[in-house]
């Protein structure tokens, strides 16, 4: 029945039309394939009913589904783009229908029956996807007569149609692409982008949509298209030169070479010039990024395409590429196929089975030169006299060619042929006809150290060192070599720099290694000063007292406040200088390639510390602490740089420095016992170290923990000669904590209280101080019988002092007597040169005769007793 | 027999008496403080020479030896005996080395001894007893590098003074008891009040009146130092002249010694201690308060801020006539200096020198620069019957920021243009040390010195007041 209503449409349609007569005759002639695809027809019916579904949706799932059918997910965006644009096309022919009334019913319900009549014939051409139906091709045929007659809209309809029906068939995007070529850029764009996709043979329509895209501006997307044209047609250079122009313009110079790269082999021999020039820049560029093995395959593509036409030049191009990738049997060859050059061997391969070559005489010597080097790095060993003969005898020797013999030189030094290569050097080192340069000298002395001729090694070294005083590396080498045979001096004279008067900037590593070596022989003196060039390189320089105290201001290791206040001081004396001080330390760290750590310098800087200590150089360790602080480079060891500067200074005796840092401590950890035992050695110093107003500030911040506070309070105060506050603070302590020490001190106050002018009854004074001598007596004791205590001779020198200042010189003298009488304590003995006492006391003691007149009992004791 | 052989007046020698017979030399120098510290100390004519008779002991304490003018020769004698008559006399050939012309000896006291130990129980039980243990090796670093010393528990702490007694001679005197004392007295006591009052030092207000005469004490002292008729009216007549003055303008304008002014001046004026006049000088019967032409006679305290880079030129005071004793054989060196900054005996500021110390008490009058002097005349005249501000005077608030900003800005100019002109670095080495103390207590404590230093006399007068109430305070802390 559905056969038979198919037929009554079509026939209807003849006698309306001339062209359906033409149809009903293809009509004819399709019935026996009908009989014979009795199964196909129903695999076809299964598909018209998805069609039909999709028919009553929307037009665009049905383009929708036709993008299904393509391979590539790039084309999705580009199709949905191009279905809008169709689907907008469609709804034109939807609102002329709308215009009228009855034709268009009639006209719509024949679209339907013309759609549903396609959808069959689909099917059929589903047996031949790569071609159109002969329908199609009817079809296809009017639409170009309508393009050709100006009669667009009826084209692009019919275009259209083809599309819905066989959507892979490229033709109708082709005519659609012409039909828009004039009208819409965007649309011929699109189209022409399908057509292209749909018949990627077609190397020129790739081209023409990338021009365009290239005249619109759209680089990446001109780039996309030609990576797509590239790999359906992988064998057509031209796409590959257009990318690679493309790639330039975009200034993408790396993607620009690789695809030169590749265009290379692809290129036919008659365009052997630009194949050529092509390879020889891609090969430069990949040649300075140090890529030798993609300069070589450039090279190389451009030799199997047109090797014959390589000139000289370029067949040293092309060789010197081969050596840099080692390469060497692909150098003989290509020198065989292109000179006279003659090798004989059994197989190409082997290494060792070269027996013969003969170089012609009239040979460039580049060419020979590489010849050489290869023959070289083939091991053919047993060529290597004649190979050195044959160059010196026809490569003359001039300035322009002793690079030559230096690639010879640096082949045979790779294959540890270092005896072969001092004579290829001979004539070089020792002829006149050429100046010798440095680098030449390096080489001789590599080849000697290598055959431990260590003296003739160092001689050439020194040339070196001579005639290029900035290779550094030739230093480090010689002083090694001098070290080694005991030359010492030498090997720290090696490493100096030329550039350190001049101001240059310092090599790090070469100051490095000449502290390290100056320790070793025992110049200490030089050590200091190379080690404090060395750590000093980012530090301010400190000219004076007062901008040392400014750099200490604040207590930290690194202090930016005092670091300015000090550049603000110089900024008043010279103002250019101070920029200059400024940028100075910027552009020694941007210049500096430093490969010393923080974490070596740091280590170096212990090391100066300890060797200035260990030979009494307090001053320079100092100095050397200084340039720590003042340079942001060592702030992660500022924990260990803070205490070493304490313990410097102390040793300097320049506790006045030492305290800016100390207090800085003890403001930190107020409770550590040891900090305040630091502060006390500083104070026996007797330097001005001015604690006081820094203890009371301290005493109001730390309400608890004050004890040692407000001992060294009251030691400020006994000090100044201000016995009542002396006194006012000991008493307490004493009440609260009872300790021998302030017991002694609260003794000495009133001792010297009874001194004083002005004070009415000095005998209670004296008594007082009697009184807390002997309290002192009992703590000190610490309840011990008096004879079993260490301090015993302590305790008696004290007391006979209080009596000896008050004048009354019989109990003084008692006292002293019983001092030097005590027997002596074994822990006085064990340390009897700190902790003995009998110089004080015969001291004390001869001061007593000799004021009464007994100098001959006076001068007894001081020669008995006081014995140094 | 003697013979004179030679004699080499030009060689001097330094004699150091050592109070001990010398068996090592090393050690002998060692415990004179080494031999840069006798240098340093040779070099300086005040300093004491420490002997530490234990160097190895940081709290062994020194005894001092001072420096006594001797004159000595050093003298060679070699004595020639004949062996084999031994009745002929020998040959004495006597050779003169050198000469000296002082001495250090000692003959002082040597300080009160603290050795380092600690008191450490023996045993865990808490009842134990104690015993003295040997401390220095814990308490001092081994080197500079010795950071583990940080790291140490120190069980407890040895904090000496830096020297228990800074007056180290016998007492002299003689005690006197009095008889009608029981000895129950706790107060020591003051042996005789002071005869000086302080009458002439007045403490600034707003309500009180000024003294209008001097007191009678001070005519007799004029009497007794001889002071002249003339010398009188001169001052007198500076007084006339200018109510307020300061100590060195009254000096240097009179040309009178120190010793003339201080009996002089507190009869004919008397000194504020505090206020927008301090430290000045007013005539009596003269009101500061009442008169707005005071305002030039206002104190304007100037100071050197630390980071001017100006302590290469000018220092403390007590610094810079110490330099001129010392520095008097170098006057060509000195001349250099002085066309830069001002005498220290100048009383006046002037536009082209630097200050003549690093604080400088001056009457706004004194500050001889033109653009302040039109900023005093221009301050406006207040009401009829108005008074100044208890603190800042006659001037309004800020005025003595402004003055010493615009002063500091001449000095900075000043030292540009100085350096300029003699390309000078900043290499010269400062002597004195920076005042990083805080400003306010500093402020305190430089005033304090300024005021004793201008009247040492009436600053004694309220120390010894101070002293009677504090010792009576202290004792009852002692009772209780």
């Amino acid at each position: 029945m559905a056969d038979s209503d198919s037929n009554e449409v079509l026939i209807e349609e003849i006698d309306s039309n001339d062209v359906p007569e033409n149809e009903l005759e293809q009509f004819q002639e399709t019935e026996p394939l009908r009989v014979v695809d009795i199964i196909d027809c129903d695999t076809d019916g299964e598909r018209r009913c998805i069609a039909d579904d999709e028919e009553e949706g929307a037009l665009i799932k049905r383009y929708v589904q036709g993008v299904q059918c393509l391979e590539f997910p790039d084309f999705c965006t580009k199709l949905e783009a191009s279905d809008e644009d169709e689907e907008g096309n469609d709804e034109e022919p939807s609102e002329a229908a709308g215009s009228i009334e009855k034709p268009n019913t009639s006209a719509q319900a024949k679209t339907s029956q013309e759609q549903s009549t396609g959808s069959g014939r689909s099917g059929g051409g589903g047996f031949r996807k790569s071609q159109l139906s002969t329908a199609l091709q009817g079809l296809m045929g009017e639409a170009n007569l309508s393009f050709v007659y100006g009669r667009y809209e009826t084209a692009e309809r019919i275009c259209m149609e083809i599309i819905r029906q066989n959507p892979l068939a490229s033709e109708p995007f082709y005519t659609l692409a012409e039909i828009y070529e004039n009208r819409d850029e965007v649309k011929f764009l699109n189209f022409s982008t399908l057509a292209a996709h749909l018949n990627p043979q077609d190397r020129d329509m790739w081209i023409r949509v990338s021009d365009l895209l290239v005249q619109q501006g759209n680089l990446a997307r001109a780039r996309l298209i030609y990576t797509k044209a590239i790999k359906m047609l992988p064998k057509v250079y031209q796409l590959r030169l257009r990318k690679a122009q493309l790639l330039q313009k975009m200034g993408e110079t790396n993607a620009s070479m690789f695809t030169y790269l590749k265009m290379l082999p692809l290129m036919p021999p008659d365009e052997w010039k630009m194949c050529l020039n092509t390879a020889k820049n891609v090969a430069r560029y990949f040649h300075v990024l140090e890529k030798h093995s993609l300069a070589l395959e450039a090279m190389e593509g451009a030799y199997s395409v047109c090797g014959a036409r390589f000139t000289l030049e370029d067949i040293n191009i092309y060789l010197e590429l081969l050596i840099l990738n080692k390469q060497y049997a692909k150098v003989l060859r290509c020198l065989r196929e292109r000179t006279n050059f003659e090798l004989e061997n059994d197989q190409e391969e082997s290494l060792e089975l070269i027996y013969f070559c003969e170089i012609p005489d009239d040979y460039v010597p580049e060419l020979r030169a590489k010849l050489c080097v290869s023959l070289i790095h083939m091991r053919a060993h047993h060529l290597l006299g004649y190979l050195i003969q044959n160059v010196q005898e026809h490569i003359t020797l001039t300035a322009d060619r002793v690079e030559l013999y230096m690639d010879i030189t640096e082949a045979l030094m790779q294959e540890h042929k270092y005896a072969e290569a001092i004579a290829l050097m001979s004539p070089i080192t020792d002829g006149d006809t050429v100046e010798c340069p440095a680098f030449v000298w390096l080489r001789q002395a590599e080849c000697l150290r290598q055959l431990n001729r260590t003296n003739e090694a160092i001689q050439s070294y020194e040339k070196v060192v001579q005639l290029a005083p900035f290779c550094y590396d030739a230093r480090f080498t010689l002083s090694a070599l001098l070290k080694q045979q005991g030359r010492h001096e030498e090997a720290v004279q090696a490493l100096e720099q030329p550039g350190e008067a001049e101001g240059q900037p310092l090599i790090a590593r070469l100051l490095y290694e000449r502290c390290v070596m100056l320790q070793q022989i025992g110049r200490i003196e030089e050590f200091l000063d190379v080690g404090y060039a060395l750590l000093s390189r980012h530090s301010i320089k400190l000219y004076n007292r007062e901008e040392m105290m400014a750099a200490a201001n604040g207590g930290s290791a690194y202090n930016s406040e005092s670091l300015k206040t000090i550049i603000q001081m110089r900024s008043k004396a010279v103002d250019n200088s101070a920029e200059q001080d400024l940028q100075d330390p910027a552009k020694n760290a941007a210049s500096e390639t430093s490969d010393l750590t923080v974490k070596d310098e740091f280590e170096l800087f212990r090391e100066l510390v300890r060797t200035a200590f260990k030979h009494g150089m307090h001053s320079a360790a100092e100095k050397i602490c200084f340039a720590m602080v003042t340079t942001k480079r060592f702030t992660y060891y500022h924990h260990e740089i803070e205490r070493i500067m304490v313990l410097t200074c102390y040793y300097n005796d320049d506790c006045a420095i030492a305290f800016s840092y100390l207090r800085e401590l003890i403001a930190k950890q107020p409770s550590q016992t040891t900090l305040w035992n630091m502060l006390s050695l500083m104070i026996q110093k007797g330097d001005e170290v001015r604690y006081y107003r820094y203890m009371r500030r301290l005493m109001q911040r730390h309400p608890v923990d004050t004890k040692p506070m407000r001992i060294f309070q009251g030691h400020y105060h006994l000090n100044c000669a201000s016995f009542k506050y002396a006194l006012n603070i000991y008493m307490p302590i004493l009440r609260e904590n009872p300790d021998p020490l302030v017991a002694l001190c609260i003794a000495v106050a009133f001792n010297q209280l009874s001194l004083q002018k002005k004070v009415l009854r000095k005998s209670a004074s004296v008594a007082q101080a009697v009184a807390f001598g002997q309290r002192y007596k009992e703590l000190r004791s610490a309840g011990h019988e008096l004879a079993d205590c260490a301090a015993q001779q302590e305790i008696f020198y004290n007391i006979g002092r209080i009596y000896h200042q008050a004048n009354i010189l019989h109990l003084a003298v008692d006292y002293y007597e019983k001092a030097l009488a005590v027997p002596v304590h074994p822990l006085i003995a064990e340390h009897e040169s700190t902790l003995g006492l009998q110089h004080e006391v015969a001291f004390n003691l001869h001061l007593i005769y000799r004021a009464n007149g007994n100098k001959w009992k006076a001068r007894q004791y001081l020669m008995r007793y006081c014995v140094v | 027999m003697s013979r004179q052989l030679s004699f080499n007046p030009q060689k001097e020698y330094e004699l150091i008496e050592y109070p001990g017979r010398v068996v090592n030399p090393d050690r002998m120098i060692a415990t004179l403080g080494g031999i840069i510290n006798v240098s340093k100390v040779l070099g300086d004519e005040v300093k004491r020479l420490a002997l530490h008779f234990h160097p190895e002991n940081p709290y062994n304490k020194p005894t001092f030896g001072d420096c006594t003018d001797k004159t000595g020769v050093l003298l060679s004698i070699t004595v020639r005996r004949h062996k084999k008559d031994k009745q002929r006399p020998p040959e004495y050939f006597v050779r003169v080395l050198g000469h000296c012309s002082r001495s250090f000896t000692f003959e002082t006291l040597c300080d009160f001894q603290y050795l380092p130990l600690w008191s450490t129980p023996k045993s865990d039980n808490a009842n134990a007893a104690q015993e003295l243990t040997y401390a220095l090796d814990q308490l001092k670093p081994k080197n500079t590098t010795d950071l583990d010393y940080f790291k140490r528990r120190h069980s407890q702490l040895l904090a000496l003074p830096e020297l228990f007694t800074h007056v180290d001679t016998v007492y002299a005197g003689t005690y006197r008891i009095d008889p009608s004392e029981d000895g129950q007295h706790e107060v020591l006591g003051v042996q005789s009040k002071s005869s000086y009052d302080n009458q002439g030092v007045v403490s600034f207000n707003m309500v009180d009146s000024f003294p209008t005469q001097a007191d009678s004490q001070n005519l007799k002292r004029l009497k007794v130092k001889y002071v002249s008729d003339e010398q009188l009216a001169l001052v007198k007549k500076l007084f006339d002249d200018c109510p307020i003055w300061t100590r060195i303008a009254l000096q240097y304008e009179s040309g009178l010694t120190n010793d003339k002014l201080k009996c002089i001046t507190p009869s004919l004026a008397f000194y504020f201690s505090n206020g927008p006049w301090r430290t000045l000088y007013v005539r009596f019967g003269y009101d500061p308060r009442k008169d707005f032409n005071s305002r030039y006679y206002q104190t304007f305290d100037f100071r050197l801020r630390f980071s001017t880079g100006l302590s290469e030129f000018v220092y403390a005071k007590k610094f810079v006539k110490q330099r001129r004793a010392a520095n008097a054989p170098f006057a060509p060196i000195e001349d250099r200096v002085s066309d830069l900054v001002q005498d220290i005996d100048y009383p006046y500021f002037d536009e082209h020198k630097l200050p003549r110390s690093r604080q400088c008490m001056l009457r706004y009058c004194d500050v001889r620069m033109t653009r302040i002097q039109e900023m005093l005349e221009k301050i406006p005249t207040p009401l009829t019957g108005a008074v100044c501000n208890e603190r800042t005077g006659w001037l309004p608030p800020g005025f003595d920021a402004q003055v010493r900003q615009i002063v500091c800005a001449s000095i900075s100019e000043l030292l540009r243009n100085h350096y300029r002109k003699e390309n000078l670095t900043a290499e010269v080495e400062a002597v004195t040390q920076a005042d990083e103390e805080d400003e306010d207590e500093a402020e305190d404590e430089e005033t304090q010195e300024e005021d004793m230093e201008l009247d040492e006399t009436q600053a004694m007068g309220n120390s010894e007041q101070f002293v009677d109430n504090d010792i009576e305070q202290l004792f009852d802390n002692i009772t209780s």
